[in-house]
C-alpha cells in the first residue's frame, strides 16, 4: 500500500531517490515480499546507512537499483537517479549507467574479482566500455587510481592477478574500479564485513575521503552500527524489509524512538556494566520475507499492542529530518 | 608452462611401461602360441621358427628386446596377415582411424560447447529442454544402435550418403564421424551447461556485470573462460572414449583402421599386432591427457592459491 | 513452542523417506521405473509362457513379417525363429548381466575406495594410483587381456564389465570415505575404541550411501551398455546364447535384407537404457538436490 511521501529532509537536489520502492520474488501467493514501501534520499556528497539484520532485505536493495537482481527478482516503485526513473530500464541501458554514473562495490573481495585476469585488465575494461579510453591511457589512469586508493607498488602490481593480493588491498581496488568513472553515486554492499577491524578502519576512512573530495553520494549497507557510528551522516533502520526509522546518525544514535533500535543499542555490552551482567538480548529470531498484517518487528517487541499486530505502521516524522514507524511514538512511554 | 607440460609427459612414463610390460607378460603366459594352429609342423620347423623369432632366449631377454624395438616403432611381423610387418598394418590403418577420431573430438568439443553454452543462457527455454531430450538420447542410445539405424535411414532409404566405405570423398567421413562424436556431444554440452550456469552464479560475474560493460563481454571474457575448465580436464576421458567407440565404427562402417585388427584378433590368443595397437593407442590417449594439463594449466592463474 | 521448535518438528522425516519422496513427485522417473519393471518382466516371464523358444526354428515361417495377430507377432527371422521371442530371452541375459555386474562392482568399488579413504596415507595413495592407471588405460585392452586370460566365456565378460565398471565409483566412495573421516563422529567411535574395520562398515559406507544409490543406478546403465557393445563385437556373449548386443550385430549385418533384425533388438536397448537414464537423474535430484 502506497505510503505518502515522508522523506527525511535530503537537503539540495538529490542524487538517488527512492519512493515506495519494494522488491518480491517469484509470482503469485508462494512469492517471498523481501522489501516494502521503502522511501530513501540521498544528496551530493552525502553517507547514508542502511543497517539491519541478516534477512531484512537490504542487500536486495542495492542489487534491485543496480538493475542485477536475480532472474525471479521484480522489483516495484520509484528509482531516481538524479531525476531519472532508472527502475527496469533495459539491460543496454543500464550497462550505461553501471560502472559510469553508478557504481557498486560487494561484501567478500575474496570472490569478487575474476580470478584469471590481472587486475589490470578488470579495470582498464571499464574505461574503454565508459570514456572510449586506448590501452595505454586506461593503463596510466588505472595506475593513479590504484595509487589513489593508496595501493603501494600500484605500476608494478596492476600487473598481478586478484589471487596476489590481500582482501584488504582486493577491497580497494573494487573501490578503484568503482571510482574510475567518478560516478555520482556509490552503492556499498557491506564492504566491511569481511575484513579485519585495522582493514575496516583504514576502507571506511577511505570512503569517507571519496565522498568528501570527489563528492560522491554513497549509501551503504552494513548490519554493523558501529560503522554507520563512524561514517554515515544519515541512516535507516530496516526491519523485516520495512523501513522503522529513518534520521540523522547522531540522533538515532543518542535517542533512538524505537523500539527495534532502542533494543539493540541496549543489547551492546557496556563496559560500564558490572561484570556478569547478563546481556539484554532482542527474544526470538529474524526471520526473512512474508509479510504479515501489522508492524514487522510486532513477535520481539517488549511494547507490542494488540494495534500493532493488526495495522502496519507508517512512516511519520518525529522531529527535525527524522521519520518513524511505530504506532507508539508520542504516547507517554519511558524511551 | 613447458616445464608443466614436461613433467606430466614424464609421468606417464612410467605408466607406458608397466603397460607395455602387462602387455607383453600375458602375451607370452597365456595359452597356447603363434604356432598353435590348426596344423601339427614338424618338431624341427617349430625350433627353427622359436630361433628366429627369438622365443628360445630367457623372458627377460625377450622383454627387452620387445621394448627396444617398440621404441624403434618395430613390432616385428604379423601372424595373422603374412608378408606384413605389424608396423605397416599399423602404418596403414593409422591414417583413417586417426583422422576420424580427431574430427569425431573436434566436432564433439565445438558443437558440445556451442550447445553448452546456449543452454544455459537460455535456461528453461524450449531450446534448453530440446538440447536437453537429443542429449539424453546420444548418452543413452549406444553409438552401435544409432550408427546402423542412420545406415539404414541415410545411406539405404534416402541413398544420401555412402553406407560405409572409404574414400576421398568428404561423405565417407560425414556418418562416422558424427556418430562417433554423438555421445561425446552430449557429455560436453551437459558439462559445459552446468559449469556455466555454475560461474554465472558467482559473485565476480555479479560484479563484471556491475561494472556495465556489456553482456557479450562479460561472457567472452570473464565467464567462457572459467567455465571452459572442466571440459578441458574432460577431454582425456572423452579420447578414451572416442578410442574405445572408434572400433565399432570402423566395423559398422567398414573402414580401413586401426580398430578392425581388435575384432580379428579374437582368432588366435597371441597377436603382435595387438600389442603395437595398444602401445600406440594408450600414447595417444597420453599425449591428449597431457594436452588438456596443459589447456588447463593455461587457462589457470600461473601461481593456483 | 519457540520458532526454533515448530521449525524443527515440521522436519521430522528420515532424509530416506524425503529422498523417496522427491523421487515419487517425479514424473519422469516414476514412468521409467514401471517400463523397466515391464521390461524386465516381459524378458523373464513371456518366454516362459509362450510355447516356442528362441532357438526353435519354424520352417513354415521363415522370413515371416510382422503380424500382430499370428503366432509369431514380430515376425521370425531367415532362420524361422521368432523374433520376439529371441529378443526378449537376450534381454534376459542383458538385463542379468547389468543389473548382476552392477551389484557387484557397486561391492567392490565401495568397499575399495571406502577403505581408501578411510585409511588414508601411503595405503590410499597406491590403491588410488592403481586405480588412475586402469582407467587411463583404454577398456579394450583390458578386455582383451581378461579374454586371453580367462578364455572368452560369460564369466570373462562378467570380469571385464565389472573391470571396466569399477574405477569411477571407487573413486566417489574414496572421496566421500576422505570427507567423513574428519568428521566428529568418527573420532568419537575412534575413541570409544571402535576398529578401523568395524568404523568403516557402519559409519563410512552408510553414510556414503546417498552416493552410491545413485552411482547403482547409473552402473546398471553402464553394465548393460558395457554388455552389449562388447557383445557386438563379438568379444562378449558368444553364440548360441544371445544378448541385445549380438542381436544387434547381426542385425546390422543384414540391414538391407531385413531391417526388423536391427531394429527390434536396438529399440528395445534403447528404450531400457533411457528409463535407466531418467531414473538415475531421479535418483540424482532425490538424494542429492544441490546437484541441480
Amino acid at each position: 500500500m502506497p505510503s505518502t511521501p515522508m522523506i527525511a529532509d535530503a537537503g539540495g537536489e538529490s542524487v538517488l531517490a527512492l519512493r515506495d520502492f519494494a522488491v518480491r520474488f517469484g509470482a503469485g501467493p508462494q512469492g517471498l515480499q523481501v522489501v516494502e514501501g521503502v522511501d530513501l534520499a540521498i544528496g551530493r556528497g552525502e553517507i547514508m546507512g542502511i543497517v539491519g539484520e541478516s534477512g531484512s532485505g537490504k542487500s536486495q536493495i542495492l542489487l534491485a537499483i543496480m538493475g542485477l537482481l536475480a532472474s525471479n527478482g521484480r522489483a516495484s516503485g520509484s528509482v531516481k537517479l538524479a531525476d531519472r526513473e532508472i527502475l527496469n530500464l533495459p539491460n543496454r541501458e543500464m550497462d550505461q549507467i553501471r560502472g559510469g554514473e553508478m557504481a557498486m562495490i560487494f561484501q567478500d573481495p575474496m570472490t569478487s574479482l575474476t580470478p584469471h585476469l590481472r587486475i589490470g585488465r578488470q579495470l582498464e575494461e571499464i574505461l574503454a566500455a565508459h570514456r572510449g579510453m586506448s590501452r595505454k591511457a586506461a593503463h596510466a589512469e588505472a595506475i593513479r587510481m590504484l595509487e589513489l586508493v593508496q595501493i603501494p607498488d600500484a605500476r608494478r602490481r596492476i600487473d598481478l592477478f586478484p589471487h596476489e593480493f590481500s582482501g584488504g588491498m582486493r577491497q580497494r581496488v573494487m573501490i578503484a574500479m568503482a571510482l574510475l568513472c567518478r560516478p555520482a553515486l556509490l552503492l556499498a554492499d557491506e564492504p566491511t564485513t569481511a575484513l579485519d577491524v585495522t582493514v575496516q578502519a583504514q576502507i571506511l576512512k577511505l570512503l569517507a575521503g571519496i565522498a568528501r573530495d570527489f563528492g560522491t553520494a554513497i549509501l551503504i549497507v552494513t548490519h554493523d552500527f558501529g560503522v554507520v557510528a563512524s561514517l554515515c551522516q544519515r541512516v535507516t533502520v530496516l526491519y523485516g524489509g520495512a523501513v522503522m526509522e529513518s534520521g540523522p546518525t547522531a540522533d538515532i544514535v543518542r535517542r533512538p524512538a524505537h523500539p527495534y533500535r532502542k533494543g539493540l543499542i541496549a543489547a551492546m555490552p557496556d563496559l560500564g556494566h558490572p561484570p556478569g551482567t547478563a546481556l539484554q538480548a532482542i527474544p526470538g529470531q529474524a526471520k526473512p520475507g512474508g509479510f504479515r498484517p501489522g508492524c514487522a518487528f510486532a513477535a520481539r517487541c517488549a511494547s507490542c499492542e494488540p494495534l500493532c499486530r493488526s495495522d502496519r505502521p507508517v512512516l511519520q516524522t518525529a522531529g527535525a529530518g527524522r521519520t518513524i514507524a511505530c504506532h507508539l511514538t508520542g504516547v507517554a512511554h519511558d524511551w | 608452462m613447458l616445464s608443466l607440460c614436461l613433467r606430466r609427459l614424464i609421468q606417464g612414463v612410467p605408466t607406458i611401461l608397466a603397460l607395455a610390460v602387462v602387455t607383453f607378460f600375458i602375451m607370452r603366459l597365456a595359452p597356447g602360441g603363434p604356432f598353435a594352429g590348426n596344423r601339427q609342423l614338424p618338431k624341427a620347423v617349430i625350433a627353427n621358427m622359436e630361433r628366429v623369432f627369438h622365443l628360445d632366449e630367457p623372458i627377460w631377454q625377450q622383454f627387452l628386446r620387445f621394448l627396444w624395438n617398440a621404441l624403434q616403432f618395430d613390432f616385428g611381423p604379423s601372424m595373422t596377415y603374412r608378408d606384413y610387418s605389424v608396423a605397416r598394418l599399423i602404418l596403414e590403418g593409422a591414417g583413417p582411424s586417426f583422422e576420424i577420431g580427431l574430427l569425431a573430438i573436434l566436432l564433439a568439443t565445438v558443437i558440445g560447447l556451442a550447445l553448452g553454452v546456449v543452454s544455459a543462457l537460455r535456461r528453461n527455454s524450449w531450446i534448453d529442454y530440446g538440447a536437453g531430450f537429443i542429449c539424453v538420447l546420444g548418452v543413452a542410445v549406444p553409438i552401435f544402435v544409432i550408427g546402423p539405424v542412420l545406415q539404414l535411414l541415410l545411406g539405404l532409404k534416402l541413398g544420401l550418403l555412402p553406407v560405409a566405405g572409404w574414400g576421398d570423398d568428404w561423405r565417407f567421413r560425414l556418418l562416422p564421424v558424427v556418430v562417433l562424436a554423438m555421445p561425446n556431444i552430449c557429455y560436453i554440452a551437459r558439462l559445459m551447461r552446468a559449469s556455466m550456469l555454475e560461474v554465472l552464479r558467482t559473485n565476480y560475474i555479479r560484479t563484471a556485470r556491475a561494472k556495465g560493460i556489456g553482456m557479450r563481454l562479460v561472457l567472452l571474457r570473464h565467464a567462457l573462460r572459467a567455465a571452459v575448465l572442466p571440459v578441458v580436464a574432460y577431454l582425456g576421458p572423452a579420447t578414451a572414449i572416442t578410442i574405445t567407440g572408434s572400433v565399432v565404427i570402423e566395423q559398422i562402417f567398414q573402414l580401413p583402421g586401426i580398430g578392425r585388427y581388435f575384432h580379428r584378433r579374437r582368432a588366435q590368443p597371441r597377436l603382435h599386432a595387438g600389442d603395437g595397437c595398444h602401445v600406440v593407442l594408450r600414447h595417444d590417449r597420453d599425449r591428449r591427457q597431457h594436452a588438456d594439463g596443459y589447456g588447463a594449466g593455461h587457462s589457470r592463474p600461473p601461481n593456483p592459491p | 513452542m519457540t520458532d526454533l521448535a515448530q521449525d524443527v518438528a515440521a522436519l521430522a522425516v528420515s532424509p530416506a523417506r524425503a529422498a523417496l519422496r522427491r523421487f515419487r513427485r517425479n514424473g519422469l522417473a516414476v514412468v521409467s521405473t514401471f517400463l523397466l519393471l515391464l521390461i524386465c518382466l516381459a524378458c523373464f516371464v513371456v518366454p516362459w509362457v509362450l510355447p516356442f523358444s528362441g532357438a526353435d526354428a519354424d520352417f513354415a515361417n521363415l522370413s515371416a513379417p510382422m503380424d500382430l495377430f499370428s503366432a509369431h507377432p514380430f515376425g521370425t527371422d531367415d532362420l524361422g525363429r521368432d523374433l520376439l521371442v529371441r529378443v526378449l530371452e537376450g534381454g534376459q541375459v542383458s538385463l542379468m548381466l547389468g543389473i548382476f555386474g552392477a551389484v557387484v562392482a557397486v561391492i567392490v568399488s565401495v568397499s575399495y575406495g571406502a577403505t581408501a579413504g578411510y585409511v588414508g596415507g601411503k595405503v590410499d595413495m597406491l590403491m588410488m594410483r592403481t586405480v588412475d592407471v586402469m582407467l587411463s588405460t583404454p577398456f579394450m585392452f583390458l578386455v582383451i587381456l581378461i579374454n586371453v586370460m580367462l578364455g572368452q566365456t560369460n564369466a570373462s565378460l562378467f570380469v571385464a564389465v565389472i573391470i571396466g565398471l569399477w574405477l569411477t565409483p571407487a573413486m566417489i566412495a574414496r572421496a566421500q570415505a576422505v570427507r567423513l573421516r574428519n568428521q566428529e563422529f568418527i573420532l568419537a567411535a575412534q575413541a570409544g575404541g571402535m576398529t578401523g574395520g568395524r568404523i568403516i562398515r557402519t559409519h563410512v559406507i552408510p553414510n556414503s550411501l546417498n552416493v552410491v544409490i545413485v552411482y547403482s543406478s547409473l552402473l546398471v546403465l553402464e553394465a548393460i551398455l558395457a554388455e552389449s557393445f562388447l557383445s557386438f563385437l563379438g568379444l562378449g556373449v558368444q553364440p548360441p546364447n544371445a544378448s541385445w548386443g549380438t542381436l544387434i550385430s547381426e542385425g546390422a549385418q543384414q540391414l538391407e535384407t531385413d531391417a526388423r533384425l536391427l531394429l527390434l533388438p536396438g529399440a528395445l536397448l534403447t528404450l531400457t537404457l533411457l528409463c535407466l537414464n531418467y531414473i538415475t537423474d531421479g535418483l540424482r535430484d532425490a538424494f542429492d538436490p544441490n546437484d541441480r
